[in-house]
């Protein structure tokens, strides 16, 4: 599939000026899911707040820091909530294309990868002036678009000093009250050479499926298999409902829990080699669904 | 337009070390992936695979200058493996299948070709526990070619779905962004937030310039030489 099919609206964000691109990503939005007759209001931005329970370097909500003796009560704990079901999501085939351009040389270029169907905006300024720090307006236009991909709660964050990343909003499952996690889930707004880069990472949900929780054993087990091949193991953990990057294709969004095991193994005489793995363990299921299924092949 | 390069790719996944444990492994399967999934999509591009070593072909001689400098055969590196900082003198060192090889020792790299190397490793530097790039690169014999290194600050992560930063990466540079920007994103874009901390580090022969490589070097814009006298290096992250 052609990855060109995109967008449309050089001309219009050529003569719009900064502090108008509220009213173009509006203008945009309507591009993208035509069917909608309606485009709802823009969701509320709510500023994201670390967890007390981050580890260091680490920003973003959720996290816990765990002893392996408490793995099954934090697992429990998760579990300890009714049903949520997966939710099947529309496929790459099936998302709405976007209009093609008719000014490829001017263009600020919105397209959706062939493989995930995930939408990237790529934004140039003026004569190759640098992005300024998104503004309010900007970052709901931002939320216009991602809510019309999939409604959700979204929390942001600024970083106006960064070189690379100057904005990213983190999304949560309303009805679930569950966040979304995973290296999916987000919206990043890139700084770039004169101009900016949008990926909008949140997939649109079609119909719930139901589930049923796994047992809380089940799932500890899977993990203390892998601890136990290392002489040191630090575990930090989060829950929620787990998204795969743009680079991979992903038809079901499920609850899981997501690992990072910081690994060590002890040399001779008295050096060790660390690294950091990752684990993603379903934590439902669902008939016709395999436990593995949606999480990529890292589960 | 862009220009068409010569890359240079190594992994391992096995590890002969006397462990305290004589169960435990440091293997890392999965090791494969960022490497030739990067190779891959540049080689799409037009762009040329001149080595490709993994394992027990992984030979320390061949890149230390006692039998070749293969990594200078290139322009550029990527290397994915263990990585670690030596107890004594802070240096960076790339685990290979048996023994340890220090880019920095030894003939060094980046004296004829290299011009950007990607060490998909844990430490890179090393900023929490005050190894920053002076610290672990400032005594390292980096040539005159050598503009860019790219990897982590402290632990790095892997798993299967995470080696898809070597895919990203490549597509980016394709993209025409920067090799600094290429990599932070490509890393920040294919791993949860926060989990790693993706390490871009310019190198000239003052911070002013070190830092514009970073703002600048891309495959349309490859950078020139620097004195190779003493190094300054820029560091960036994500935020």
């Amino acid at each position: 599939m052609d990855r060109r099919y995109a967008v449309f609206l050089g001309e219009i964000l050529a003569v719009t000026p900064p502090n108008n691109w509220d009213h173009t990503l509006n203008i945009i939005n309507r591009f993208i899911w035509p069917e909608t007759s309606k485009i709802p209001d823009p969701p509320k931005l709510t500023p994201s707040k670390p967890s007390s329970n981050t580890p260091p370097g680490f920003s973003t909500e959720g996290w816990a820091a765990l002893k392996d003796n408490e793995l099954e009560s934090w697992i429990g704990d998760q579990l300890d909530r009714g049903p949520m079901p997966v939710f099947e999501l529309t496929v790459p085939e099936r998302v709405p294309r976007l209009l093609s351009s008719p000014s490829p040389e001017r263009m600020q270029v919105m397209e959706r990868r062939p493989e995930s169907g995930i939408m990237e905006l790529k934004l140039r300024t003026p004569e190759g002036s640098p992005f300024t720090a998104p503004t309010a307006p900007f970052l709901q236009g931002l939320l216009r678009i991602a809510g019309n991909e999939d409604d959700r709660t979204y929390l942001y964050s600024e970083f106006p000093e960064a070189a690379t990343v100057i904005s990213e909003i983190h999304s949560r499952l309303s009805s679930q009250d569950l966040p979304v996690i995973g290296p999916g889930g987000r919206v990043t707004v890139y700084q770039e050479p004169g101009g900016a880069q949008v990926d909008f990472v949140v997939r649109h949900r079609e119909r719930p499926i139901p589930a049923i929780w796994r047992q809380r054993s089940e799932v500890a087990e899977l993990v203390r298999r892998r601890i136990a091949e290392y002489d040191d193991v630090a575990i930090h953990c989060n829950f929620g409902y787990y998204e795969l990057s743009k680079y991979t294709r992903q038809v079901y969004l499920r609850p899981a829990f997501l690992f990072l095991l910081d690994v060590s193994v002890s040399l001779e005489p008295d050096s060790n080699v660390t690294w950091r793995e990752q684990v993603v363990v379903a934590a439902s299921n669902s008939e016709g669904l395999s436990a593995t299924e949606g999480l990529g092949g890292a589960s | 337009m862009a220009q068409k390069i010569k890359i240079g790719v190594m992994w391992c996944t096995q590890f002969k070390r006397h462990t305290l444990n004589p169960f435990r492994k440091l293997d890392l399967p999965e090791a494969y992936r960022p490497a030739s999934l990067f190779a891959s999509r540049m080689r799409d591009d037009g762009h040329r695979v001149e080595f490709l070593f993994c394992d027990e072909l992984l030979r320390v001689s061949d890149f230390d200058g006692n039998k070749r400098t293969l990594a200078d055969t290139v322009e550029l590196l990527y290397l994915v493996s263990h990585g670690e900082l030596d107890q004594s003198t802070s240096s960076f060192e790339a685990l290979l299948k048996r023994v340890n090889w220090q880019p920095g020792g030894n003939k060094g790299i980046g004296h004829s070709s290299l011009v950007v190397a990607v060490f998909d490793t844990c430490h890179l530097i090393d900023s929490r526990k005050g190894k920053n790039s002076q610290a672990v690169w400032g005594s390292a014999r980096l040539g005159p070619k050598l503009r860019l290194l790219l990897g982590f600050d402290g632990i790095g992560p892997m798993n299967y779905d995470l080696a898809q930063r070597g895919f990203a990466f490549a597509d980016n540079l394709i993209a025409g962004k920067t090799f600094a920007s290429a990599w932070l994103q490509a890393v920040n874009s294919t791993q949860p937030p926060d989990s790693a901390k993706p390490v871009a580090l310019g190198i000239g022969d003052s911070a002013q310039v070190a830092k514009s490589v970073l703002d600048t070097a891309s495959l349309v814009q490859m950078p020139g030489t620097w004195t190779g006298a003493t190094p300054y290096f820029s560091e960036r992250f994500l935020p």
